[in-house]
């Protein structure tokens, strides 16, 4: 560097200047700057300025919004065999609402979504099962690419739960359907987006109604009412029965769990299983974590809570946490709900988790008008769309395990 | 207000011993001469100086990138920054930051703020970058595709039916923008 004073400015010319750079060809990082600072929907629209910006879109971490959104929605026939459908979704971060659909459309298109009821919603997908004449149609379905994936019929008891897989940045996408069968015996039913006909497994063993199905990290956990849990391994297809709350061993255990109890899974934002106890909708929850690694039940610590905040299905229990970060940090300790009543059908109820005090509406949602239509949570797909074609491409690849069983 | 800014913190060092000051010359000729602390917020001038011992008070360190008019946007900026320091060095007065830093944009109009993204990107004033790219974030905020197109001066390079396709994709998101 001892060239300065013989050369002006050498260190400049190191530097590759550029001045007449305009804004098509920015680096990146500027169109990522801008990006990020804008909200996730508004992202995802003015990702449609050019293919940098698109690219850049997939880029960007969200670092604000962890509320889930709502999808609210009522698929009514009409008189002439057609569906009034409505969809709209609600953005708990700019505290808008969206219409998807508002419209009167054909039997062939919506016939399906009449009279079905939510099982499962992950990362922008939502499963929905409809029950006909003792035959079941399972679909899934996303209202933020308006998309359709239909599975085969399935003729299933009326103990049954669906479920499904979805991870955030991978389309490997399964849908599990369980029920109790004669002896009571377990019949999990798999099916690939895709897939012509569905894989049946049968478990003996004392399994009574399920109460729940969740998924995290390539198993589905299930729980019954007689205090069992069992993990169904994707990728093994093997099921597993991990804990056995009457057989528990007492001295060191927490407090046992009544047995007019109702577990219910949470899939926490950290991978963990929480088993939920509680033995009403609105009464406080006992927290349990499920220890893998130990094989017993452990009781979740309090501050483990207050990281993050629970969001309870409607039909199901099945429930998700987020972190307490962002737009979701005002809520951390809190589970949510909805509770439906003749006056305020399906509004959003707010609990500390272990008071049975609640506060309504919660924060993020108290902005929406009230409605009669149906919700249910539903986390947008914030780190990368899944179209119905990538759920379908990665049903299709064969699987070898698959072939050689 | 700059001058008023700049003013005040140059009589303020007056009174106890002359100012260093360091030349900056942007790409249209014209040398500013800016008071060193200023001069030492923005990035490229501070490592030039660290990592050039032979430099002088004397030397005029060019920067070709930025125009006279995006320089003067930016020392406006780095002075008021520089003086809300001196006055507070723990904390910076949240709100009297806040209410220069809107009066400062107002002012500005679109081609100014993005020729000043430009120059504080160049600079290296993080900072600033932050604050500026923020600001653009808040003029394209329900604005139509081909607003944020025209913004920013940038070519459209999907075909027809890929954006076509694209808007049916998620064609929630484009209700309810602001007309251009």
């Amino acid at each position: 560097m001892g060239s300065i004073e013989e050369e002006s400015q050498p260190s400049f010319k190191k530097k590759k200047i550029e001045p007449e750079q305009g804004w098509s060809d920015r680096p990146r990082d500027f169109v990522r700057l801008i990006l990020g600072k804008l909200p996730w929907s508004e992202r995802l629209r003015v990702s449609l300025v050019c293919k940098t910006w698109k690219e850049c879109f997939h880029e960007i971490q969200n670092t604000q919004e962890f509320l889930p959104w709502l999808m609210s929605y009522r698929w009514h026939a009409t008189d002439d065999g057609r569906v009034d459908s409505i969809c709209k979704l609600a953005d708990p971060f700019e505290q808008k609402c969206y219409t998807v659909e508002e419209a009167t459309k054909g039997a062939d298109q919506r016939g399906i979504f009449v009279g079905a009821e939510p099982c499962a919603s992950s990362h922008g997908w939502v499963l929905l099962s409809k029950a006909t004449s003792g035959v079941k149609h399972l679909f899934l379905y996303s209202p933020f690419t308006d998309e359709v994936i239909r599975f085969p019929e399935l003729v299933t008891g009326f103990k049954d739960k669906a479920s499904f897989s979805l991870n955030p940045t991978s389309s490997d996408c399964v849908v599990i359907a369980l029920s109790i069968q004669e002896h009571e015996k377990l019949e999990i039913k798999t099916c690939h987006p895709g897939d012509e006909s569905w894989k049946s497994f049968e478990f003996s063993g004392e399994y009574y109604f399920i109460c729940d199905v969740g998924y995290a990290d390539g198993s589905f956990y299930v729980t019954f009412s007689n205090g069992k849990l069992g993990a169904f391994n994707i990728k093994q297809q093997e099921w597993k029965l991990l804990w056995d709350l009457r057989s528990e061993p007492s001295p060191n255990s927490p407090p046992p769990v009544h047995e007019d109890t109702y577990i219910y899974l949470v899939a926490a934002f950290n991978g963990d299983i929480i088993l939920s106890c509680c033995r009403s909708v609105c009464l406080p929850c006992a927290s349990y974590r499920f220890d893998l690694s130990k094989g017993k039940r452990v009781i979740v610590e309090r501050e483990a809570m207050e990281k993050q905040v629970i969001f309870r299905g409607c039909t199901s229990f099945s429930a998700f946490s987020v972190p307490a970060e962002g737009n979701a940090r005002e809520s951390a300790g809190k589970i949510n709900y909805f509770y439906y009543n003749t006056n305020t059908p399906w509004s959003i109820y707010c609990n500390c988790i272990d008071s049975r005090r609640y506060q309504r509406p919660c924060k993020g949602y108290e902005w929406m008008e009230k409605d009669d239509l149906r919700r249910i949570w539903i986390q947008p797909p914030f780190q990368r769309i899944m179209r119905a074609s990538d759920l379908l491409q990665s049903g299709s690849k064969p699987n070898s395990e698959d072939k050689s069983s | 207000m700059s001058s008023s800014i700049a003013s005040s913190s140059s009589s303020s060092s007056s009174s106890s011993k002359k100012e260093k000051k360091i030349s900056l010359k942007t790409s249209d000729g014209e040398v500013f001469e800016v008071e060193e602390p200023v001069a030492m917020q923005l990035e490229i001038v501070r490592s030039f100086f660290a990592d050039n011992e032979d430099v002088t008070e004397q030397t005029v360190m060019p920067l070709p990138n930025v125009s006279t008019a995006a320089m003067h946007g930016i020392l406006e900026y780095c002075r008021a920054h520089e003086e809300f320091r001196r006055r507070m060095p723990e904390a910076a007065p949240e709100e009297e930051v806040r209410a220069f830093e809107a009066g400062y944009v107002d002012r500005k109009s679109n081609e100014e703020l993005k020729e000043m993204i430009l120059a504080a990107n160049y600079l290296n004033i993080s900072k600033l970058l932050d604050f500026l790219t923020g600001v653009a974030a808040k003029r394209i905020e329900n604005k139509s595709v081909e607003y944020v197109r025209a913004f920013f001066g940038v070519e459209n390079d999907f075909t027809p039916e890929e954006e076509a396709n694209l808007r049916r994709e998620y064609e929630w998101a484009f209700e309810g923008v602001d007309e251009d």
